[in-house]
C-alpha cells in the first residue's frame, strides 16, 4: 500500500510502521502529543483534586497540604509536566496553524522549530526548578 | 454543522486560550518567586483579583473540556464504536470536576 504524500516504493506494513524505528517526524509528533496530553489530563484532574482540598478540609486543610506538597519529589513532578506542557503547547499551535493551512509544505522542519523552541523554553524554565529543588526538603 | 465538527473547532479554540492562560498561570506560579510555599491566604489574596479568578476559572473550564475531548478523541481512533458512550461518560466526569472545582473557588472567595 502506497502512502499518500509519499515517495514511491515506500511501502506501509502496518503494524511494523508501530515500531518507534520505522518513526518519521509526523509519528513522532503524534506519539509525543498523545503521551503528553494524556500525562497532563492526568496532572489536571489529580490537581483539581488537590486544589479541592480547601472544600474538605476549609483553610487549615488547604494550606497542610500546599505544605505537604513543597518537597523535591513533587518538583521533580512538575518537571515533567512542564516538560509535556511546553511540547503539547508549542506543538499544537503547529497543529492549529496546521489546520490553517498554514505550514502545510514546511511542516517537517516546523516539527523541528517546535522541538527547538521547547528546548530553549525548557532550559530557561528549568532554572527556576533547580532554584526550587535546591529549596525544599526531599519530603516535607 | 455535526456535532463532531463542533468538538474539532472547540478543542481548536480551547488549545489556542490554554497556551495563554496556562502560560500566565505557570509563570506566576512557578516563575514569579520560584521557592515560594502556597498557603490559603496568598491564593486567597490572588483570587480576590478579577485577573486571577478569569485566568483559574477559565483554566478550569477550558482545560476539562479540551483534556476530556483529547481522551474522545483517542477513544474514537482505538475504538471508535464506543465513541458515543464515552463522549456522555467524559461529559458527565468534565461537569462534575467543573462543579468541584467551582467550589473550591468560591471557598476561597467566601472566607
Amino acid at each position: 500500500m502506497e502512502r499518500a504524500g509519499s515517495k514511491p516504493g515506500r511501502t506501509v506494513r502496518s503494524f511494523a510502521d508501530l515500531n518507534p524505528r520505522y518513526y518519521r517526524t509526523g509519528m513522532w509528533s503524534h506519539v509525543l502529543h498523545r503521551i503528553s496530553g494524556v500525562a497532563i489530563v492526568f496532572f489536571l484532574l489529580m490537581h483539581i483534586w488537590e486544589i479541592t482540598s480547601v472544600v474538605r478540609g476549609g483553610a487549615e486543610g488547604f494550606t497542610a497540604k500546599m505544605a505537604g506538597m513543597a518537597a523535591r519529589v513533587w518538583v521533580i513532578g512538575e518537571w515533567f509536566l512542564f516538560l509535556a506542557l511546553v511540547f503539547h503547547g508549542i506543538n499544537g499551535i503547529r497543529l492549529v496553524l496546521l489546520d490553517l493551512g498554514w505550514g502545510v509544505h514546511t511542516h517537517k522542519r516546523n516539527f523541528w522549530v517546535v522541538m527547538a523552541l521547547s528546548a530553549v523554553i525548557i532550559t530557561v524554565g528549568s532554572y527556576f526548578f533547580v532554584m526550587r529543588f535546591l529549596a525544599y526538603p526531599w519530603a516535607a | 454543522m455535526k456535532g463532531s465538527l463542533w468538538a474539532w473547532i472547540t478543542h481548536r479554540i480551547t488549545a489556542v486560550v490554554l497556551v495563554v492562560l496556562g502560560a500566565i498561570h505557570f509563570g506566576v506560579m512557578h516563575f514569579v518567586d520560584p521557592t515560594a510555599v502556597i498557603t490559603f491566604g496568598d491564593s486567597q489574596m490572588r483570587l480576590q483579583s478579577a485577573l486571577y479568578l478569569v485566568v483559574d476559572a477559565g483554566l478550569l473550564v477550558t482545560g476539562l473540556y479540551h483534556g476530556l475531548n483529547g481522551v474522545r478523541n483517542i477513544i474514537l481512533d482505538y475504538w471508535p464504536g464506543a465513541g458515543r458512550a464515552a463522549g456522555w461518560i467524559l461529559t458527565a466526569i468534565g461537569v462534575v470536576a467543573a462543579g468541584y472545582g467551582s467550589l473550591a473557588l468560591a471557598a476561597f472567595l467566601a472566607n
